[in-house]
């Protein structure tokens, strides 16, 4: 009797031990993986890979070049599951001069030297550590960066020396953008900012207000900042004051509005803008009037940035097709199927295209024109 | 189209975009939408859930004739299935009358949670894929993100005390579906009554690597149940706790402590030592007075078992007190 009681109370100590430490380690949600794009330098691309490494690869036939872990975040589960965790990016890295600029979802900054593979890091706000979504911008001798705690950020380039913080309502994923001595950010908290570059002040007398979040980075063309915003409308507004100048759809939705959320940043080029909808749909818009110039239908959902390889707007689905425009006929081909989730941001050198999955671990260059395969890398 | 893409059509769907939409009205608040719409879900759910804890409880007021049963047909396992079979029959109870009414539900709890765990988007990869399971109605665009505070917690990072909570309530709500416990219980009360202890931990662990989102829809969900188990069944396995619980609050006003653990012990059967109870001795023969005029108070009879010297002493010590306090 004795025996048993105690072989019971073993049996229910084991199963909780176990079933404490299953539970400990179980996530909610979808896993991060990052959506770091590539980056291509002269004889290298880099990427932010899904296992929390900056990589660089040769960028004319992929091989690994070198390889960097940047630093791992603490975690905890309620029991057995706390330990480190690899980093993951969102961040596609930044070239300025011989300095990749990378940062990363524990809200830190990196800095490596890709001759000598030296880095510097620092972290944001020690206090109340953001991720960094968003790419870093360097200009003037600083990186400005942007973070989920609600700040913009700027550091001396070449030390990370911090210099200044401007503080937004909400959370910032997308990338600041520059304009003369402005830079611009866009927040959660529905509402793009121009800053000074040197001071931290604000330009505006009040930011410019959307009816949604901001996720995709403003985009500057002439003296004008453009920011597409999850309401599913495009703003285009003045770089000096703030001001409205076209939004579209600019009245009661028709037929032809974003019927999903614009999460990929526009592009703007001769003329033209080509925003990239969830809802299959690149939009292309004149730059002066705002007006719909024509649509392409995808047919699947885009959260990809785009990128102009020669004279062909290359687009990504995020099931993995690849497509191209042809930015006078709008002609569009169906140019490779890497069968791969995606949501990173294409890169470009020349009319290569360079594709990261980070849930497939494995980056692709085509030929943005005929879609031949370049080379591949698995990142595993 | 796959079942998967049914079901996100069907269910998940229309519960995301109804608790965004919902989240408007109640001023973006996330945890408010939780609360909220697991008491409309739950509010919705009612004449399911009041047939599954009447089902329940015809088969908990079974327990006794069936115990009978197994003890009179253990060995011959056909003869007890048809004793139990004809014992269901003639009380007009089906065994799986508590079943289907929990199956049928189950999907609507399963939405719910899932609903919760996309809305709350605890990671960017998250955040995007919820824009599949949106609709494009311009209150769910504008909506988004809620806002994941609400009182001192974060919705989107576990919160301990509220771990604790979530493990307390999944606890008394537990306890409440079993009948009290009688002694001897049967191998399955006894496997029963260690997953009232396992469910709970498990729960409080899960909260503890789990948003607190989500650990805010168990507790509300279970302080749901437990109340309409109260007003269906009774406080049910819950009932000698909150006994003692009583006894023992009315004992600290009283100022005398030991009156729970004298009672304990009675209605344990077991033997309590009275006999330094005696006037002369000490307090103990005051716990007499005061056990006798509780049991007044509440209406309890004397617990049955073995008559003993002390307890009889106990009593006229009660009775003699109550005429000198008449006094």
């Amino acid at each position: 009797m004795h025996n048993r009681k105690t072989f019971k109370l073993f049996s229910l100590i084991v199963l909780l031990i176990l079933g404490l430490t299953v539970t400990s380690c179980v996530g909610v949600g979808t896993a991060r993986s990052g959506w770091s794009g590539v980056v291509a330098g002269e004889e290298s691309v880099y990427l932010g890979s899904g296992a929390g490494k900056l990589v660089a690869l040769n960028s004319s036939n992929g091989f690994y070049q070198w390889q960097e872990a940047l630093e791992s975040a603490a975690s905890g589960g309620g029991l057995g599951c706390s330990g480190a965790t690899a980093a993951v990016i969102y961040s596609t890295p930044v070239l300025y001069g011989e300095t990749v600029y990378i940062g990363d979802g524990n809200g830190r900054l990196y800095a490596f030297n890709v001759s000598d593979r030296q880095s510097k890091n620092v972290t944001l706000n020690a206090d109340k550590p953001g991720a960094i979504i968003g790419n870093p911008l360097v200009a003037f001798d600083s990186v400005y960066v942007g973070s989920t705690d609600g700040n913009l950020y700027a550091y001396d380039a070449a030390s990370l020396t911090y210099k200044w913080h401007y503080n937004t309502g909400g959370e910032i994923w997308a990338s600041p953008a520059l304009w003369q001595d402005s830079v611009f950010v866009a927040s959660f908290d529905k509402k793009l900012y121009s800053v000074d570059a040197e001071t931290g002040q604000a330009n505006w007398e009040k930011p410019f207000e959307a009816n949604g979040p901001i996720i995709a980075s403003p985009v500057v063309f002439g003296d004008t900042v453009l920011v597409a915003s999850l309401d599913r409308h495009i703003y285009a507004v003045n770089a000096e004051t703030g001001d409205l100048q076209w939004s579209y759809p600019a009245g009661e939705t028709d037929g032809e509005a974003p019927k999903r959320w614009l999460w990929a940043t526009p592009l703007a080029g001769e003329g033209k803008i080509y925003a990239s909808c969830m809802d299959g749909i690149v939009y292309i818009l004149d730059q002066n009037s705002g007006d719909l110039v024509d649509i392409i239908d995808i047919d699947e959902p885009i959260a990809s940035t785009p990128v102009f390889a020669g004279d062909r707007l290359v687009i990504a689905t995020e099931s993995g097709k690849i497509y191209s425009v042809n930015t006078t006929s709008y002609q569009k081909i169906e140019l490779r199927n890497i069968d791969a989730e995606l949501a990173s941001p294409l890169g470009v050198d020349g009319t290569t295209v360079f594709i990261h999955s980070t849930k497939g671990n494995a980056v692709y260059a085509i030929n943005g024109e005929t879609g031949a395969l370049l080379w591949s890398t698995s990142l595993s | 189209m796959d079942i998967g893409a049914i079901w996100d059509l069907i269910i998940l769907k229309p519960m995301i975009n109804s608790m965004i939409s919902l989240s408007q009205v109640l001023w973006g608040s996330f945890g408010l939408t939780i609360i909220i719409l697991t008491l409309i879900v739950r509010g919705a759910m009612y004449p399911l859930t009041l047939k599954q804890l009447r089902a329940s409880k015809a088969m908990q007021s079974l327990q006794p004739k069936l115990a009978a049963l197994q003890k009179k047909h253990g060995t011959d396992k056909e003869k007890l299935a048809q004793e139990q079979m004809r014992l269901y029959k003639e009380s007009g109870v089906s065994p799986t009358g508590c079943l289907l009414p929990m199956l049928i539900q189950m999907p609507i709890w399963i939405a719910l949670y899932q609903a919760i765990i996309r809305v709350m988007a605890v990671n960017p990869e998250s955040f995007l894929n919820l824009s599949h399971y949106l609709y494009s109605w311009p209150v769910v665009y504008e909506a988004l993100p809620l806002n994941n505070q609400f009182l001192w917690l974060n919705l989107a990072t576990p919160d301990y005390l509220l771990a604790i909570l979530v493990g307390l309530s999944m606890f008394i709500q537990q306890k409440m579906t079993q009948a009290p416990a009688a002694a001897g219980a049967s191998p399955a009360q006894s496997q029963a009554q260690s997953m009232t202890v396992m469910m709970p931990l498990m729960f409080t662990f899960l909260s503890m690597s789990f948003p607190s989102g989500l650990a805010l829809y168990w507790v509300t969900s279970n302080i749901i149940s437990f109340i309409m188990q109260y007003f269906i069944t009774g406080w049910g396995g819950l009932e000698p706790m909150k006994n003692r619980l009583v006894e023992r609050i009315a004992g600290i006003f009283s100022g005398k402590s030991t009156i729970s653990l004298k009672n304990r012990l009675i209605s344990n059967g077991e033997k309590y030592d009275d006999s330094a109870g005696d006037d002369s001795k000490g307090p103990a023969g005051d716990d007499g007075v005061q056990e006798s005029a509780l049991r007044q108070e509440t209406g309890e009879q004397e617990p049955p078992g073995p008559k003993k010297p002390g307890k009889e002493k106990g009593k006229a010590q009660g009775k003699k007190s109550k005429r000198g306090k008449r006094k």
